[in-house]
């Protein structure tokens, strides 16, 4: 195994129902504030696909079913470790709708969305979830004095 | 919370009702497989995939969509994580290199080959578009061994 890196694993999930989305409006002292959709950490022992259904159930109270990984978005940072998000879609769910303490979750219209009030890099995240031909975002820099770069590809 | 990770790639290219295969020679791992391999350091996960199978069949593959993941969940809480692509589109001229000799088959024919370890069950991410990850974790009782052997494994398809 000489070849690993440090990498730390996470997913987000587009639940959708026609052209509504389900969004968590994030509050400022869970971090990272903003509009976004569910996710978080995937945790030891478990596979990407049942983090992501843990995940949106404890954040929306909604259980869901087959999700389909649609892409990932990563950060290549400066020491070669990783942090990837695995993204995921969804239109199949089942439960009654309830927020978590990191914030409220509703549905809002799939073309409200750029005028919301989004969590950093939300805009291009969308672009993975929406384009069918676009399947990752990363982010690196050339070194820490400088910006990220985005890629999309 | 960071965990060791290796990452690697594998990508099936598709022409009318053909694939591009590659029948691997490394007594490890051999058999039928797709071209693949590792992400370098500071590679995207498609720029990795785009060299690898560059390098493994002389094809420049374009627009490279990821359709899966293959993980090996290790019992030490690391893991070996392989993003699955698949392509229709690239040029240049086809060519083996000295990790096995790459060639044309019917998709249809591919379960009744000389598959690689685990290529049975990975064929179906590839091929269900229900399926998005292939998930391996050491069975139960495996008392941990110097060689990887892979009937030290389970699997689940989701």
């Amino acid at each position: 195994m000489d070849r690993q890196i440090k990498a730390e694993l996470t997913n987000m999930c587009m639940v959708y129902e026609g052209s509504r989305v389900l969004v968590q409006k994030r509050r400022p002292e869970h971090g990272w504030p903003g509009v976004t959709f569910p996710g978080g950490h995937v945790e030891p022992g478990e596979s990407i696909t049942q983090s992501v259904i843990r995940e949106v159930w404890e954040e929306t109270g909604l259980t869901v079913a087959e999700p389909r990984l649609c892409g990932v978005k990563q950060w290549i940072e400066d020491d070669g470790s990783r942090y990837i998000v695995f993204l995921y879609k969804c239109n199949q769910f089942s439960g009654e709708l309830s927020a978590s303490e990191e914030g409220e979750v509703f549905w809002a219209e799939r073309a409200s969305l750029p005028g919301m009030n989004l969590s950093s890099g939300m805009e291009e995240t969308f672009r993975v979830f929406f384009e069918d031909d676009i399947s990752e975002l990363s982010y690196y820099r050339e070194d820490p004095d400088n910006d990220w770069q985005i890629v999309l590809e | 919370m960071t965990i060791p990770t290796e990452l690697t790639n594998m990508c099936m290219l598709s022409c009318g009702g053909k694939v591009l295969v590659q029948n691997r020679v490394d007594p490890l791992w051999k058999g039928i497989t797709f071209p693949g391999g590792h992400v370098e350091p500071g590679e995207s996960f498609t720029d990795a995939v785009i060299r690898e199978f560059y390098e493994e069949t002389g094809l420049t593959i374009d627009k490279p969509v990821l359709c899966g993941v293959k993980q090996w969940m290790y019992s030490d809480g690391s893991r070996s994580i392989s993003f699955l692509y698949q392509a229709e589109r690239f040029e240049g001229e086809l060519r083996s290199s000295d990790e096995g000799n790459v060639f044309w088959v019917e998709r249809d024919e591919l379960p009744h080959m000389n598959l690689a370890s685990g290529m049975a069950e990975t064929l179906r991410v590839f091929l269900e578009p229900s399926l998005s990850e292939l998930a391996y974790f050491q069975k139960s009782g495996f008392a941990g061994s110097e060689e990887w052997h892979y009937e030290d494994w389970d699997f689940q398809l989701q």
